[in-house]
């Protein structure tokens, strides 16, 4: 999976936003405030075409006692990202 | 077709546009000066503009709505954001009073009006530009309401006041987060990436740069004394 393209990552003063441009303006009208872990997320996903389970290793190596709470967390946030269609 | 020139926000355009009603619409701002920028507008920007419409309000119709949108998305390239608000100066100062469509703002700066007389004059009491430079600047245009109050002038914006209902109660909003989040859904956006991107940091300079507040009013004259007294009379100062 990758970030779409027609979603733009943002930074202000207090922390960054990901926000639809384009086409995907008319399916999804809001903003996502990103928390650092939203943020790192987003920029592997402009970067690289990850799998699930790819990003998951990525966030154990930097958390390995956090395991259970990390697959929670990272899991819900790419649910979000799917429902609004900001990964393809 | 019809052609003609309007001069808004310093900036004359040259609109191509299919009806007589819309050179009417733009009565005070028409001028023979030099075109900056060309506007033709197309059949398809009156198809899109009746689905843009389904989310928002349609100004008489399609054609001056499209027309609008065509101006915001060519005029971020000099660093000018459509702001939904009404806008009013005093005595030189402009101010920016915005909440969701509804809620009172047009009713509550008329109150404002009636109360400071000669010191009020309107800007635009609906979609005012702001150019975001060396210097914070409101100006008018057509697109000024139903009610089409507004005059062919501009001001240097000193704060944006945030509306809602209530028992006529005020603060200074210090959270940016908050305010932040508050513009978003004020400020018209662009849809096209870079135009987009560039209205979004342009909104981080107005965060930096302007005094915001919160108003809770009800729709009596007591409230314009207190939006006068607690906040415009010290930023005219």
């Amino acid at each position: 999976m990758k970030l779409n393209e027609n979603f733009l990552i943002h930074q202000t003063d207090n922390g960054e936003i990901l926000i639809p441009v384009g086409e995907e303006t008319k399916r999804f009208h809001g903003v996502i405030k990103l928390n650092s872990t939203g943020s790192e997320i987003v920029h592997l996903l402009e970067e690289n075409d990850m799998s699930l389970e790819e990003l998951l290793n990525h966030f154990y190596e930097e958390y390995p006692d956090n395991k259970e709470e990390v697959k929670e967390g990272v899991t819900s946030f790419i649910n979000k990202l799917r429902e609004i269609n900001a990964i393809i | 077709m019809v052609t003609f020139k309007i001069r808004i926000a310093e900036t004359t355009l040259e609109i191509n546009a299919f009806n007589e009603t819309t050179k009417k619409y733009c009565g005070d701002f028409l001028t023979n000066e030099e075109p900056k920028y060309v506007i033709t507008l197309t059949e398809e920007d009156l198809i899109n503009e009746v689905t843009e419409s389904n989310n928002g309000h349609v100004y008489v119709n399609e054609e001056i709505s499209a027309l609008y949108r065509k101006i915001a998305d060519l005029l971020i390239e000099d660093d000018i954001i459509v702001f939904h608000g009404s806008s009013f100066k005093v005595k030189n100062s402009g101010f920016i009073v915005t909440a969701r469509s509804g809620v009172g703002k047009s009713t509550h700066v008329n109150l404002l009006k009636e109360l400071l007389g000669n010191d009020f004059a309107y800007i635009n009491d609906d979609k005012p530009l702001l150019r975001v430079k060396d210097e914070l600047t409101v100006y008018s245009n057509p697109w000024n309401g139903k009610e089409r109050r507004g005059n062919n002038t501009s001001a240097s914006l000193k704060s944006v006041i945030f509306l809602n209902r209530g028992n006529n109660t005020y603060k200074k909003l210090d959270n940016k987060e908050e305010v932040y989040f508050k513009l978003l859904s004020q400020i018209y956006l662009p849809r096209d990436k870079a135009k987009r991107e560039k209205a979004l940091k342009l909104i981080d300079i107005l965060l930096k740069r302007l005094n915001f507040y919160e108003i809770n009013v009800n729709m009596d004259i007591s409230s314009a004394e207190m939006t006068y007294e607690r906040i415009i009379k010290n930023e005219i100062k």
